[in-house]
């Protein structure tokens, strides 16, 4: 299929990281949908900061002068686009042939997804300490160029914590408060604070734990095999199920305590995520086209000068004007260098160095008029020629 | 013993000590029946006007309770945890009759209920399998993520002299996040009301961009997004209910069907047009809502005052 630059679809993302192409739950499961739908159509642009898209949030699909910004509703427009005269797409709809109490469950558990799947992988990601240090820090900070890098990440992870906390994931940070002397007392006291904390936060995992649990309980109920609410082909919501076990179960966690626990008994959920994925970003899958973001020199900060490289034909009046012009600053030239030829006729210049009592030499222009016979002489210098 | 110096002595006497008499609180009414501390409501029916609120009401009058009275002269900064609603339930007939009774957290509704009526099965509670409670947690969490979305986006934010001016009635549509699971630990209840940045997924960038130097403040949101999701979820909550008489097909009403009731009825009595038509436009909707209405208007009583 050939297609203009402009009926292009560009997807602007997360970039990625541990060998997703994103690392973000909903732009995973953008391209994941786009994947199964229009492989080979569309490329994507990644976005180090929400800034850079057009909409300022991201995912965001740009096609035909539409722009479209988060996840469900870059998959309606992707899913009607086969309805639309002259895309020259068909079957975009994963949902296809889904009768409408089926569509209105998948509605349901789509939000579902989102809201608790995605609290389970922001929690693992920016909520526990430990994980945001050793692995989502650096991986954003590798993304940022060096001013950036900074102040961007924390700033990000600020925008997950009001969403968190409201769910009650928001960890206590784990940072190991160094006693200032080395051997300290250990008093009852100390003992109990330190250990309040220890219990404190072994409880926050237990609890985040238990929520895990229920939430994974209930995907694993659903999960009629081989896809989802017992399609035989995979639908929006294992689209974004399966977006959401991806980033759960592949990166590197430093602390993996939900990783495990999905590692060790669920494993129906980890099989379909790894189908999805052998699927549509696996070795076989089609590649996904990227597009580089432009890149702007520094030159382009320094203004350009107003020379107008555009030349029009220049009527008649102006050329006379121009003539004009033109003679009369040969006039003006011709003038003053005659003027100098008269006045400077007796104007000699010198070069002059004063050696004064400090043993220092100087040299000085030093402009003498040959013609008066009083010369003026440096106040206490000595003349040289 | 030192002495006041006289020119002091006269100073002071310019302003004299007066004692008013104590003002003692007035006197107490026998609590009765069984009362929601709610936010204020429209003066023709009982139902608040927030969603929390009227949720509770729902859940009591579905469970099959009546005769319960309302209060709306609490300000929600005088409820426990600084959120309304509240039921203040009187003291059981064997206790002194000068008890003042007990008052409930919403997330301890719940249970208090259950003393009073007959307790629904804890597996399936109410709902025909466990499917279809599976699918009811689907259902609030879209209710709750993204109907409630648009309903904080629909609502015009208080000018800047407003916000200075007033003494902070709390948002109309605070409420707490997890009412579907009430848990008893108390750093739960203190969350605070969700506002769109908790409930729109990713979590919206500030205003002031990611990469500005600028304190971070305001939310970056996507109108079109919001309703198109919005939209998606009344069809989808439309397309569910049928002509069915409760959600889920379920025999009897269920908690589900109280969340519903509350964000339907709050949506049709809404302000935004664009909101409103969505539900307006689904017969089944609107005459669900309104055969709802009836039975929980019914149940509830305005104290006198």
């Amino acid at each position: 299929m050939t297609q203009t630059q402009a009926d292009q679809v560009l997807l602007y993302i997360r970039p990625g990281s541990w060998d997703l192409p994103s690392i973000d739950p909903s732009c995973l499961a953008a391209v994941i949908y786009l994947q199964l739908t229009i492989p080979g159509n569309f490329s994507i642009f990644e976005c180090s900061s929400p800034d850079l898209s057009p909409t300022g949030q991201l995912p965001t699909l740009i096609h035909d002068h539409h722009s479209v910004a988060l996840l469900l509703p870059i998959i309606k427009y992707i899913s009607g686009l086969d309805k639309r005269r002259n895309t020259g797409f068909a079957n975009t709809d994963l949902d296809h042939g889904m009768c409408m109490v089926e569509r209105s469950k998948q509605t349901a558990w789509f939000a579902h997804a989102e809201t608790h799947l995605g609290n389970l992988v922001y929690y693992m990601q920016y909520s526990l300490h430990s994980n945001w240090v050793g692995m989502t820090y650096p991986a954003i900070a590798l993304m940022l160029n060096v001013t950036q890098r900074y102040y961007i990440p924390h700033k990000i992870r600020d925008m997950y914590k009001p969403r968190l906390d409201a769910a009650g994931l928001w960890s206590l940070p784990e940072v190991e408060t160094e006693s200032k002397k080395p051997f300290r007392d250990i008093t009852p006291v100390n003992e109990k604070a330190a250990n309040t904390n220890v219990f404190l936060r072994a409880f926050e995992k237990e609890k985040a734990i238990d929520k895990a649990k229920l939430i994974f309980d209930m995907y694993s109920r659903i999960l009629n095999n081989p896809y989802f609410l017992g399609r035989d082909s995979p639908s929006t919501l294992d689209v974004v199920v399966s977006a959401h076990i991806l980033l759960l179960s592949r990166p590197p966690y430093p602390n993996p305590i939900i990783q495990q626990l999905l590692l060790d008994h669920y494993a129906p959920l980890i099989t379909h995520a790894q189908q999805i994925f052998t699927q549509t970003l696996g070795i076989s899958a089609p590649t996904i086209h990227k597009v580089t973001p432009p890149r702007v020199p520094w030159r382009n900060l320094l203004p350009s000068l107003p020379v107008s490289s555009k030349n029009h034909t220049r009527s008649a009046d102006e050329k006379r004007y121009d003539r004009i012009r033109w003679s009369f600053f040969g006039l003006v030239a011709g003038c003053m260098a005659t003027y100098l030829a008269i006045v400077g006729r007796n104007v000699e210049i010198k070069i002059v160095t004063i050696d004064n009592s400090k043993g220092q030499s100087e040299e000085e222009m030093e402009e003498e008029d040959a013609g008066d016979e009083a010369g003026v002489r440096a106040e206490e210098g000595e003349t040289t020629q | 013993m030192l002495t006041l110096p006289p020119s002091i002595a006269a100073f002071f006497a310019l302003f004299p000590l007066r004692t008013n008499p104590p003002i003692y609180p007035p006197s107490k009414k026998p609590i009765t029946a069984p009362t929601l501390w709610i936010i204020p409501t429209n003066p023709s029916h009982s139902l608040s006007n927030d969603v929390e609120c009227l949720k509770w009401q729902a859940y009591l009058a579905l469970r099959g309770l009546t005769n319960i009275h309302i209060r709306t002269d609490v300000h929600p900064e005088g409820a426990i945890d600084g959120r309304l609603p509240n039921l203040h339930v009187p003291p059981s007939a064997e206790k002194k009759s000068d008890d003042d009774g007990q008052l409930l957290a919403a997330h301890l509704i719940p249970a208090w209920v259950d003393t009073q009526t007959t307790t629904v099965d804890p597996d399936l509670e109410g709902y025909i399998d466990a499917a279809a409670r599976d699918e009811s947690r689907a259902w609030v969490a879209l209710l709750e993520g993204t109907v409630h979305a648009a309903l904080l986006f629909s609502q015009p934010s208080p000018s800047y002299l407003e916000r200075f001016l007033s003494i902070s009635i709390s948002s109309p549509l605070s409420f707490s996040w997890s009412s579907d699971a009430p848990t008893s630990n108390a750093a739960s209840n203190t969350t605070p009301s969700p506002s769109l940045q908790t409930l729109i997924t990713p979590p919206p960038p500030p205003a002031t961009g990611v990469t500005s130097l600028f304190p971070a403040s305001g939310v970056r949101i996507s109108p079109t997004a919001i309703l198109t999701q919005y939209r998606d979820a009344i069809a989808a909550l439309s397309e569910r209910l049928g002509t069915d008489q409760w959600f889920l097909g379920s025999s009897g009403p269920t908690a589900l069907d109280a969340l519903a009731f509350a964000y339907i009825h709050t949506l049709i009595e809404s302000q935004s047009d664009t909101l409103r038509v969505e539900v307006c436009r689904r017969v089944n909707l609107v005459g669900w809502e309104k055969r709802v209405r009836e039975t929980v208007d019914s149940a509830f009583r305005r104290e006198a005052r």
